[in-house]
């Protein structure tokens, strides 16, 4: 049996995804961020011990450490990770004449840029004993700075283009150690990124988790070319 | 770069980030000069003021304070390192503009930024300034976002990336740097300038 790590897996995508990972016969750890949400509770009841539940703040080394020895409590090996969690902000409108919020700028780069490598180095000895080693990041168009047309949402933007370059790195330390990595621009998904499910997308989570489950789980031509696809499978550049 | 400029007869502010740098902040002696700290908003600030009230107005601000550290994973990689390599390099760099800009729209528009090729997301580097080179792509999209904001009020930006790491900065190199950042007749908005640029090439240097 496969064992996957989902970071922000308490609802939207991160949710999706572990249940299908689940449905498909997978042993899942959810890295839990909110804990009065219900959904992650009532899917261990139908999978029980498949299903490991561990409370993760990918902005805290802390939080993250600690996850990842609740974790190899349970285990010995993650084949996939996929990071998954990340933030938006009400505040993404401001601009350089209003004036820009470098403390909530900080606040996004921490969880959205500096989380997956948080939780890439603190699960590296689980992953280095996983038969896939297989690193799936979750970034956004908004990183492609070859495509930006935006006027705002700066630190967003920044976060997940030094996401982007973040994973290009890890790319070229760790693919060498047989390491394979799938980096994914869910497209404009209804998300609870901002802290209330967002009506306003064109694709559901649960759409979304079905082509991104596959991109992530199938080996193919992202094995030896870091590519961000979206997911309709198009190719976004840098 | 300020002492080309001043010789061309502009009137150069030596902002310094920091402290001595190279060794030749004594070439800026006969220049206006003022020492901030990109980190610190009150600073920043006040650098801009000194500025508005010396110069009367700005042509042209350019940007090249860079603050680089090691950090690799499997190597106790410091998330706090890499914030505040974020914080300098690509926040800074913020926080100078907005500052800078209210003493800018009677000018030439022209924002330049020296940095380094590292932040290039398209070429492999070596693995060893994880924080660093995310603080340059951070900084990277900045630099497009603001272009998208400000070109449409006649803003012109131009980013010279350098191998710092193979390069020394050498008159040759600095006048080159000069020439493509102060292009006034060029109003393309934004312009991403490095080695397979023909305004300057750091390939030739390193043969």
């Amino acid at each position: 049996m496969h064992t996957a790590l989902v970071t922000g897996a308490d609802r939207g995508l991160g949710f999706a995804l572990t249940a299908r990972l689940l449905s498909d016969g997978w042993r899942v750890i959810a890295g839990r961020y909110l804990e009065d949400w219900p959904e992650l509770p009532t899917l261990a009841e139908r999978y029980g011990e498949r299903l490991v539940i561990v409370p993760m703040d990918i902005g805290s080394e802390e939080s993250v450490h600690m996850a990842a020895k609740l974790a190899s409590a349970q285990t010995d090996s993650v084949d996939l990770v996929i990071h998954n969690a990340a933030v938006s902000t009400p505040l993404k409108d401001l601009d350089l004449r209003s004036g820009l919020d470098y403390g909530d700028m900080k606040r996004i780069y921490n969880i959205n840029a500096l989380g997956m490598l948080r939780v890439t180095e603190a699960f590296l000895d689980l992953t280095d004993a996983g038969s896939m080693k297989r690193q799936c990041i979750v970034s956004s168009e908004a990183g492609s700075v070859e495509r930006c047309e935006r006027r705002a949402w700066y630190g967003y933007c920044m976060s997940k283009a030094a996401l982007n370059m973040g994973a290009m790195r890890l790319y070229e330390q760790l693919r060498p150690e047989g390491y394979t990595f799938r980096l994914f621009h869910p497209g404009w998904m209804k998300t609870y990124m901002s802290g209330v499910k967002s009506e306003e997308g064109e694709l559901e989570a649960d759409e979304v988790a079905e082509a991104a489950a596959r991109y992530f789980v199938e080996p193919g031509e992202a094995d030896d070319r870091l590519v961000m696809r979206d997911w309709s499978g198009k190719e976004w550049p840098w | 770069m300020c002492r080309i400029w001043r010789d061309e007869g502009n009137a150069v502010l030596a902002a310094m980030a920091g402290g001595a740098g190279n060794g030749k902040a004594a070439e800026t002696d006969s220049m206006e000069r003022i020492w901030f700290n990109p980190l610190e908003a009150a600073s920043v600030q006040a650098m801009a003021a000194k500025a508005g009230e010396a110069m009367g107005r700005i042509d042209m601000a350019v940007i090249c304070f860079d603050r680089r550290k090691e950090s690799a994973l499997r190597e106790g990689f410091d998330s706090r390192d890499a914030m505040e390599l974020y914080d300098y390099n690509a926040l800074g760099t913020l926080r100078a503009i907005e500052a800078l800009l209210p003493c800018m729209g009677e000018g030439s528009k022209r924002i330049g930024f020296l940095s380094d090729v590292r932040g290039s997301l398209t070429e492999p580097m070596g693995v060893r300034h994880l924080g660093y080179d995310m603080s340059l792509a951070a900084r990277r999209m900045s630099i497009q976002i603001m272009a998208n904001a400000l070109g449409g009020e006649g803003y012109t930006f131009r980013a010279a990336a350098l191998d710092l790491e193979r390069e020394e900065p050498e008159e040759e190199l600095a006048v080159a740097v000069c020439r493509a950042l102060s292009d006034m007749a060029d109003r393309e908005v934004l312009r991403f300038v490095g080695a397979s640029d023909g305004r300057y090439r750091t390939e030739a240097r390193r043969e």
